[in-house]
């Protein structure tokens, strides 16, 4: 019995676990790694060759000819164009600030007190109807023409956003 | 260098070149209708969505910055609609993101690889990427077809990294177990 003892002990010792070499665990990650890496350029060699489709052969065609109808439309031009508004506007202020001074608009004949313009007096000395001198007339010619401007600049911001 | 391309026909469109943007149209038109199919699951509605898609582009081409690739923007952009199309076709009846297709076989009856032609092998890899959930089919198709990084995926579809990995990594094993008699053939030509 205590025979069978030894023997079975020096059977356990002599059966110790086997070590592997050093980069066992590496070798066995890089295949599977390998593996992997394969199987996913298989994947995407066969997606690539099968899944792209095509649409139909006018999509081109149709979807540039609403994108031109849509271009047409954002290239709207004014008539009048901004520079113009510009200098309209200036002159217009202009006039009203060196001019409406100078108007005599108790009476119905406009006169002028411009200094430099005293020898061609005559030139501008005109009678005109009491209701175009009057204050509402010209609060009112101002107001429209405020109106106006602020209308289309209104409208200029309005097409640039949409464009 | 594409995107530099890109780019060169972006400014002409935007200097009201309106011809320009017929470049964009025929290079991304395959992979615009590709992914927008992905998600509708329907020809006719694809087309659509893949033509909406392009007239928003133009029409919004003034918004886009450059800071990702046109390609990433444009996926944006169709992916939205194609969304907000199956919303209003109520193709699906559940959240899009947790959409599970129940019931569908995983391992389909495969003919043998010999019989497979290659004409025939679309109709299976088209099975199996149908078979995925819509948005994992829309992913697939991104990642593999257009090469698009999950950072790339993020940006088009606002789902979170993690998210997209799990995604990708369901619907690969997926791929990999109906496509594996396919797949087998073509590890043969790697190796």
């Amino acid at each position: 019995m205590k025979e069978n003892k030894k023997i079975d002990r020096f059977i356990k010792q002599s059966i110790d676990v086997e070590k592997t070499s050093f980069d066992f665990s590496n070798k066995v990650m890089q295949q599977i790694m390998s593996s992997d890496l394969k199987k996913e350029k298989a994947l995407t060699n066969l997606l690539n060759k099968h899944t792209l489709e095509n649409p139909t052969l006018e999509f081109t065609s149709k979807v540039m000819s609403v994108v031109k109808q849509n271009s047409t439309i954002t290239e709207y031009q004014p008539v009048i164009s901004k520079k113009a508004w510009y200098f309209i506007t200036s002159v217009l202020i202009l006039l009203m600030v060196f001019i409406t001074p100078y108007f005599d608009i108790t009476s119905s004949q406009l006169n002028y007190k411009i200094p430099y313009l005293t020898n061609i007096k005559s030139m501008f000395s005109f009678n005109v109807p009491s209701i175009l001198t009057s204050p509402l007339f010209a609060m009112s010619v101002f107001t429209l023409s405020f109106l106006l401007l602020l209308d289309y600049f209104v409208r200029n911001r309005n097409f640039t956003l949409k464009a | 260098m594409d995107t530099t391309t890109d780019q060169k026909y972006i400014n002409k469109v935007l200097q009201g070149d309106t011809n320009a943007f017929s470049y964009l149209v025929d290079k991304y038109k395959n992979m615009t209708y590709t992914v927008a199919l992905k998600i509708v699951r329907n020809n006719e509605d694809a087309e659509e969505v893949a033509q909406d898609s392009f007239i928003k582009a133009y029409s919004q081409l003034h918004t886009f910055k450059g800071d990702s690739k046109f390609s990433t923007w444009l996926y944006t952009i169709v992916y939205r609609n194609a969304i907000s199309k199956i919303r209003k076709k109520k193709i699906t009846t559940t959240n899009i993101d947790s959409f599970v297709i129940e019931n569908h076989k995983t391992d389909f009856d495969f003919p043998q690889i010999e019989a497979i032609k290659n004409g025939e092998q679309k109709k299976y890899v088209a099975e199996a990427i149908n078979n995925l959930p819509e948005m994992d089919a829309f992913l697939i198709t991104l990642f593999y077809l257009n090469e698009s990084s999950v950072e790339e995926i993020e940006e088009i579809t606002g789902l979170t990294k993690t998210n997209i990995k799990v995604k990708l990594f369901r619907a690969r094993k997926k791929l990999y177990s109906e496509l594996s008699l396919l797949l087998k053939d073509e590890l043969k030509a790697i190796i």
